[in-house]
């Protein structure tokens, strides 16, 4: 009862807020607010984040001592010990505590998640907007081009292009976003494809826009949608191609404590030891499940449409 | 008055997989200087066809341009390169679109959609170009203040106004409105027809109102051209047309109006359907529903014949009084 009525007074609160006079930006974070998931993913990833900074300043500060000396150290003695109140999440294979290690993945876990995956848009989105709005034998060149990036399964062609540059982070970076930038242009053609025959285009078209301003104000704003949902689906799945191609040795390198790495290397003691695959899977799940509210809740509030 | 537009011999075609669509077949027309001109025919006559042929906003392909000249002030549209053309669309020539529910760009305020259309014309300031979408807007009807506001925060009367407002933000010298008022409902169809009119007359603008209703056409037009199969069957004024209607379709359209007057059971609709735009007939398009098709129709072509003033028909049989006809059944 009590929390109906608190409802409808956020959602007057919410229509009144909605001002005239504010940017599309603040009346997104203004509808954002009132959507609890949302705001709960959104609480994830900035505590996520927090910790990157933390891990990162800590490092700075130290001068890398402690990571040296809790994340890589290793210390046989404590070889696969079970969550003990010196070592709240337990100890891994080499006895490293668990809680620093995957404090300290975070920052390439995430980071390599979100950037594999940005760049994955930043080389797919263009192309699949380009094919999608010209159309006809432009359209057909960029995606028989992606069609042979699909054809390949995901992780052999990021074999073969860490193979052929090296392995570093650098590297895994651009075989993941060569490798992901197919689907990304292929759900931006089609995006792209469902909004250009829209009449608002055509009139566009009749004031003397060009391409250019058509392509950025009219259709991509209103293509962003789906965009925005493959993005943050992607963060996660991304996260997991890190940790496979870890895995097989040409991503991150040991002693870095990347979350997949670390998922990897604990399968091989799992019926001995819970603890190491159960908690760095709980902070991807956690962390993937984070990104895909976020998503859901800023497509609905980028979206004019839904706005009292 | 000098000819604003004049359009010769206009042919267009859509290449499809099933074959060709003839859409336009040799269109003569021209308008003159703050001019309404009412285009009228049923759906698929090529109406529109016709507006984005003049924008040159036909999508190509399946389009083809065949043969044909559009001339605005002397220079022929179908030759302009690109960036030609994209200074005429929006300053010199408008387009008003059938529905204002999906004519503006939802994720813009309406505000910024007017200043877009000033930006991309005339060397203006952000701030200017806002301040004069502001006096577009109150000039149509709607409060300045709302200009923040979103397509979707408007009724389909005010959108089209929005609409309008876009068309006349740069003061064009054509207005092309394709259909303005089928998606409203009949008082705001007024209203917004009204306004169309004075604004019209503020700005000396000529308009070319394509419509399906006759009565729109007496109330706001000068000259009228009835389109039937991608031909202009009758052209005249609307005095002419209205009061010394010659041609079969255009009778038929007429005897179409239920008479308010007149204690009527049935409507009185041109029997059959137009002819299909993949297969023309050899004659005259029309023969197939016309009642007073003769064996020539079958096998000829008719051109227009002048019959007195700027009045001209597209029949073998303009010069008899068909009219008569029709009222014995």
């Amino acid at each position: 009862m009590f929390q109906s009525v608190r409802t409808r007074k956020a959602e007057i609160e919410t229509a009144e807020a909605v001002n005239r006079d504010r940017t599309l930006f603040e009346q997104a974070w203004i509808q954002f607010k009132y959507n609890r998931r949302a705001m709960l993913g959104l609480a994830i990833i900035v505590v996520l984040l927090l910790i990157v900074a933390g891990t990162i300043l800590t490092d700075l500060v130290t001068h890398e001592e402690v990571y040296n000396n809790y994340v890589v150290k290793q210390n046989l003695y404590m070889k696969l010990k079970g969550p003990s109140l010196e070592h709240p999440l337990g100890c891994d294979e080499f006895g490293r505590d668990m809680l620093f290690r995957i404090l300290w993945g975070t920052k390439y876990s995430l980071l390599l998640g979100f950037c594999a995956v940005t760049l994955a848009l930043l080389i797919g989105g263009p192309l699949g907007m380009i094919a999608g709005f010209y159309g006809g034998k432009t359209d057909n060149v960029i995606m028989r081009i992606m069609d042979v990036f699909m054809a390949c399964p995901f992780i052999l062609l990021a074999m073969a292009i860490v193979a052929a540059l090296g392995a570093s982070t650098v590297n895994l970076l651009i075989a993941l976003g060569v490798s992901g930038m197919a689907s990304f242009s292929r759900v931006t053609r089609a995006a792209v494809m469902s909004v250009k025959d829209k009449e608002f285009v055509e009139s566009a078209r009749a004031v003397g826009a060009n391409d250019f301003v058509i392509l950025i104000k009219y259709i991509l704003p209103n293509s962003m949608a789906p965009i925005l949902v493959q993005l943050t689906l992607r963060i996660g799945s991304s996260i997991l191609h890190v940790a496979g191609l870890s895995y097989i040795g040409l991503g991150v390198q040991p002693p870095i404590p990347e979350w997949g790495a670390i998922l990897t290397a604990a399968k091989v003691y799992m019926r001995d030891a819970w603890h190491i695959s159960v908690f760095p899977g709980l902070f991807l799940v956690i962390t993937v499940v984070a990104f895909n509210l976020f998503g859901d809740g800023l497509r609905d509030a980028l979206d004019p449409k839904l706005k009292r | 008055m000098g000819k604003l537009l004049e359009i010769k011999d206009l042919r267009v075609q859509f290449e499809t997989s099933d074959g060709i669509v003839k859409a336009l077949n040799g269109i003569d027309i021209s308008l003159d200087e703050g001019m309404t001109l009412g285009l009228v025919g049923e759906t698929g006559a090529g109406k529109t066809t016709l507006a984005k042929s003049i924008m040159r906003i036909i999508p190509q392909p399946p389009g083809k341009i065949m043969s044909g000249e559009i001339l605005y002030g002397g220079s022929d549209i179908l030759k302009m390169d690109i960036n030609e053309i994209r200074n005429i669309r929006g300053r010199h020539i408008s387009m008003i679109f059938q529905d204002p529910m999906t004519s503006l760009n939802p994720v813009m305020t309406v505000g910024d959609q007017i200043a877009e259309t000033i930006k991309t014309h005339e060397k203006m300031s952000a701030v200017e170009a806002t301040r004069k979408s502001c006096e577009m807007l109150e000039l149509v009807g709607i409060k300045a203040d709302r200009a923040g506001d979103y397509p979707h925060q408007f009724s389909g009367g005010m959108k089209q106004r929005v609409v309008i407002a876009i068309a006349l933000a740069c003061n064009p010298k054509i207005l092309i409105a394709d259909e303005p008022t089928t998606a409203l409902d009949v008082t705001i169809q007024a209203q917004v027809l009204e306004m169309m009119q004075n604004l019209k007359r503020k700005f000396n603008t000529a308009t070319i109102l394509i419509t399906h209703d006759l009565g729109v056409v007496a109330q706001t037009c000068e000259k009228a051209a009835i389109i039937y199969a991608g031909e202009i069957v009758e052209y005249g004024t609307v005095h002419e047309i209205f009061k010394d209607m010659r041609h079969p379709y255009t009778i038929g359209l007429m005897n179409s109006i239920p008479k308010i007057h007149m204690d009527e059971k049935r409507l009185h609709p041109i029997e059959g359907l137009m002819p299909d735009p993949m297969a023309l007939p050899k004659g005259c398009n029309f023969c197939d529903r016309c009642r007073f098709a003769m064996e020539r129709c079958k096998t000829e072509e008719p051109s227009m014949v002048e019959a007195g003033g700027e009045h001209m028909v597209r029949c073998f049989r303009a010069m008899e009084n068909l009219r008569g006809g029709y009222g014995d059944e």
